[in-house]
């Protein structure tokens, strides 16, 4: 037999709910096929089904599979899983009635809810599951009810119940042993951003400039630092083929380097971008990283380039000597340009190297030329023809950060200057609340490095030739007026709520998600170092958990002792119970007969059973009778309905 | 109980035959009076107040005096005084007024407190000690004081220690419109006081007083009571609480409430029906509070949860 429509509410709703967030990945015919049948579960049609319909319901689950099966080629792996899992629950709702089924749907929407976090581990997606966890818990109160409780009655509950759970699993989230990795492996980050790329052709920094993603945050030790000036290393691009900047060769060792002097001690969050690069700023001395490694360019990445948001602290030197001696193998490399191209740029720099005493004088020749002559700095570039450089340098002149770094670099192999290309990012902005620097995808640039007798590599950045406020304040003010609104600028109040957030997630990502093994243990051998060993957080989680459990039960207890404790105290409550459902609710200050007359008068069709049962109430509350099992019997036939319909009484009255 | 029943409304209906449109007044009057309590009625002069205290202690079947308090009254004209007596050549006693059953004290705020003080022993202790004898008053014994409001002229106000004494004050508050209209088209009030005969014999009021001390309070209505009595002490608008024998006076009345409406438990209703009438004169504002009216302790009292 169907149980009332407000239980079939009850448990449509939270699965639905529960379902939601999984439709922002899960195929689109997945999502279709669950709201249909929850629709079907919630029609009246559900309720008269025939055999026929069993039948088909019995065809559904394999078809469901076999489906599921053909989108993915499997039925294992976190996509396939979820998309079964959502199928799953929808046809288990099909073939639920009882209570039985209802608690087994709820718990599968429990397991739905928190299969959100595969995908999405975001403060919201937290707040959306605490919520989704509160409904799914008032459903399955509901449903053990034979009548449903008022809905805000039971999300009460339902929000009553997971307060209470909270502290339990704050604690089991801060002791109970952390996985390496959570969820078992299974956790997905988003990997849709593009970071810095190990190429680099005309446009493709200029695209990255357009995203406002963060690409990462950096909590300097000393707060006076001013990010602004560091330049933030990537990929090391030394082979050019007319029209790509590639990186080189791997080279087996990094080059010798010396620092020179300026501590700069720096903590990085990177957010997951796919590709490999640890961005650092400096000549960094130790790199607190198990996966980081040196490459032979003095490229910071790890080995695992699929990771998600990573930390990492470098204890670094803001100035350092790079590789002081240059093998003629190597000079080579840093020389060499494609055969036959750019004639127009080696020209130049022909002259210009005929014309000058010492590398470093052509390197001031070239910022000089690029800083007199009519050169723009514009996201805009005009389309180059096929000679890239030189259509730069000598006919458009309008350009960005690569085809100065570009162009710079060519020019300087051209008159025997050894130079490469550097790509990474250069900026940033301060979070005047969590007092750390955000880096965004759009503060990417490119530079250059030269080498020069005797000093090594030596960084050099044409675009500041161009447009030293690029460099000193930012890409926004570099750019001329008319190409800002590109970039969309919030207004102030909008920049302040943008800053308050971005410090809450960081924190979030600093805390909650990057609150793995080693944060744990440092966290919980700064208390006691007895608490970083294993037996340690298993007896302070058991330890922990008596006490939360023993403060919920005496708290329980407590409140308990307030309500009434005796059968005959406990019987008035459900009478008043259901009084209170139709709308008529005793005061606190008010006596039972008092209130029970009041009942009679609002509702004169109840009079009768409400007189009887308050008189069977206070014979045993507060005359001499013992026995209560009249007022049980009285009490179980008393099902208040609706009030009658004014319109009836109205209409005899006109009648 | 029935019988109690009837005799309760015969008594009701007595009263009300001279006392108009007072049927709620006249059954607290007869359930302080069940609950072996002095009765204080305040109110202006001329709303029934001494017609009230004659017809309760005519119906009831009780012999009774009147005593008219004013400013020269000492305590010898309310107690009775040793006399010489020729014939016997000894002090002989001459009984005052207050050897009756119901003492109708007519506006006792008027005599000197030295008088009024007289009385209030009186009415404490159930006995008078005159000269070194003490002298048993008879049962049931009760005093009907009445008393104008205190904001008239030539008054002396009960002190709070003795006003504490009486089990409850009362106000009857001018008759609604259709008394009234009775009342001026009917008989002389006085007149109908004197037909007035007594609905029970002599005997049965004591008997039915001491039923009423019997009637079950259960320890559910105890935490109520004490709930209130917790309020009074602990709100801060009253300048004190509820003294002990005001909580006494709480639970007395409100079993002879119950009484009155033939049950044999006391339910938080028969608290509340009494309740202003038992705490209106025992209770006052705070100096931060003012001033306030007759029913406002009780509207505060009335806010306390029933368990």
């Amino acid at each position: 037999m169907a149980r009332p429509e407000r239980h079939a509410l009850w448990l449509v709703v939270p699965v639905a709910l529960a379902m939601l967030p999984h439709a922002l990945y899960v195929p689109a015919w997945v999502s279709l096929a669950a709201a249909l049948a929850l629709v079907w579960r919630l029609s009246p049609a559900w309720l008269k089904e025939g055999g026929a319909q069993r039948a088909a319901r019995l065809l559904l689950a394999p078809a469901a599979v076999l489906a599921v099966l053909l989108q993915f080629r499997t039925l294992a792996g976190p996509e396939a899983g979820i998309a079964l899992l959502v199928l799953a629950v929808a046809l288990k709702l099909l073939e639920s009635d009882g209570r039985r089924d209802h608690a087994i749907a709820v718990l599968a929407g429990y397991f739905l809810a928190v299969a959100t976090l595969i995908h999405h581990q975001e403060i919201a997606a937290a707040a959306w599951l605490l919520v989704t966890t509160a409904v799914l818990t008032a459903a399955l109160a509901a449903g053990q009810a034979a009548q449903p409780p008022a809905p805000a009655a039971a999300l009460r509950l339902g929000a009553v119940l997971v307060a209470q759970a909270l502290p339990l699993a704050v604690l089991l989230f801060l002791l109970f042993p952390r996985l390496a990795a959570p969820l078992g492996g299974l956790v997905h980050s988003e990997t849709g951003r593009s970071g810095l790329s190990d190429s680099m052709a005309p446009g493709s920094v200029s695209r990255l400039i357009l995203s406002d993603a963060v690409a990462m945050r950096v909590d300097f030790a000393d707060p006076a630092v001013d990010a602004r000036g560091l330049y933030w290393r990537g990929p090391v691009l030394a082979e050019f083929d007319g029209l790509t900047w590639r990186r080189g060769e791997p080279r087996p060792a990094p080059p010798p380097a010396t620092p020179v002097g300026g501590r700069l001690d720096y903590t990085v969050t990177l957010e997951a971008s796919g590709q490999p690069w640890l961005p650092v700023a400096g000549l960094a001395e130790d790199m607190a990283l198990p996966s980081a490694r040196l490459s032979g360019d003095m490229e910071w990445r790890t080995r695992l380039p699929d990771h998600g948001r990573l930390r990492y602290t470098v204890t670094a030197w803001r100035d350092y000597r790079l590789e002081p001696q240059l093998s003629p193998y190597r000079r080579a490399q840093v020389l060499a340009l494609p055969a036959g191209r750019h004639p127009q740029a080696h020209a130049l720099a022909r002259q210009w190297a005929e014309q000058s005493a010492s590398p470093r004088a052509i390197v001031e020749r070239a910022l000089a030329h690029f800083r007199q002559e009519p050169f723009h700095y514009t996201l805009n570039p005009p389309v180059l023809g096929d000679d890239t450089v030189d259509d730069f340098l000598f006919r458009s002149r309008r350009g960005f950060c690569e085809h100065y770094a570009g162009a710079f670099t060519v020019l300087m192999r051209a008159a025997g200057v050894p130079a490469r290309v550097i790509t990474g990012y250069q900026g940033g902005e301060r979070n005047p609340i969590g007092g750390y620097w955000i880096v965004r995808d759009r503060d990417a640039h490119a530079w250059a490095e030269v080498w020069l007798e005797g000093a090594g590599w030596r960084r050099v950045d044409p675009t500041a030739a161009v447009a030293p406020e690029r460099v000193e304040l930012g890409l926004d003010a570099a750019l001329p007026a008319a190409e800002r609104p590109l970039l969309d600028l919030p207004p102030a109040w909008q920049l302040r709520l943008r800053q308050g957030w971005d410090w809450l997630d960081n924190g979030w990502n600093q805390w909650v998600l990057g609150y793995d093994q080693q944060r744990q243990r440092r966290l919980l051998g700064a208390l006691s170092p007895r608490l970083a060993s294993l037996d340690g957080m298993l007896w302070a989680t058991l330890a922990g958990t008596a006490l939360i459990l023993a403060g919920l039960a005496l708290s329980i207890l407590h409140v308990r002792r307030d309500r009434p404790a005796g059968a005959t105290e406990r019987l008035y409550a459900r009478f008043l119970a259901r009084l209170a459902r139709v709308g008529l609710v005793k005061g606190a200050a008010e006596g039972p007969v008092a209130f029970a007359a009041r009942a009679a008068r609002d509702r004169p069709d109840l009079a009768g059973p409400v007189r009887a049962i308050t008189a069977l109430y206070v014979a045993l509350r507060y005359g001499d009778a013992t026995r209560p099992e009249h007022l049980r019997q009285a009490l179980a036939g008393f099902r208040p309905g609706r009030p009658p319909r004014r319109a009836k009484r109205g209409k005899v009255i006109v009648d | 109980m029935n019988a109690v029943n009837t005799d309760i409304a015969r008594i009701v209906e007595r009263i009300n035959r001279v006392i108009l449109g007072k049927e709620r007044q006249v059954r607290l009057c007869l359930a302080c009076l069940l609950a072996r309590g002095h009765l204080l009625i305040e109110d202006l002069p001329g709303v029934g107040k001494t017609t009230l205290a004659h017809a309760l202690a005519r119906s009831l079947g009780l012999d009774y005096q009147r005593i008219q308090f004013t400013s020269d009254l000492l305590p010898a004209d309310i107690l009775g005084a040793a006399i010489y007596d020729r014939e016997s050549g000894g002090l002989r006693f001459h009984p005052g007024p207050i050897f009756a059953q119901v003492i109708l004290a007519d506006e006792i705020n008027r005599a000197s407190p030295k008088a009024q003080s007289a009385l209030l022993e009186a009415m404490e202790e159930g006995q008078v000690s005159i000269e070194g004898e003490t002298r048993p008053l008879p049962t049931p014994f009760f005093v009907i004081a009445t008393q104008n409001p205190s904001e008239q002229v030539g008054v002396f106000p009960l002190p709070e220690s003795q006003i504490d004494r009486f089990l409850m004050r009362l106000s009857l508050g001018y008759p609604g419109p259709a008394a009234e209209r009775e009342l001026l088209a009917g008989e002389d009030r006085r007149d109908l006081l004197a037909d007035l005969e007594p609905a029970l014999a002599p005997s049965a009021f004591a008997a039915m007083q001491a039923q009423a001390r019997t009637v079950t309070v259960s320890d559910a209505l105890l935490d109520y009571l004490q709930a209130i009595i917790e309020a009074s002490r602990r709100n801060a608008s009253f300048a004190g609480g509820l003294s002990p024998r005001g909580g006494l006076a709480l639970k007395h009345a409100a079993q002879a409430w119950a009484y009155l409406g033939g049950r044999r438990f006391v339910l938080p209703e028969d608290v509340q029906a009494i309740l202003p009438g038992v705490v209106a004169h025992r209770l006052h504002p705070a100096p931060a509070v003012g001033a306030a009216d007759d029913s406002w302790a009780a509207r505060i009292l009335l806010q306390v949860p029933v368990p």
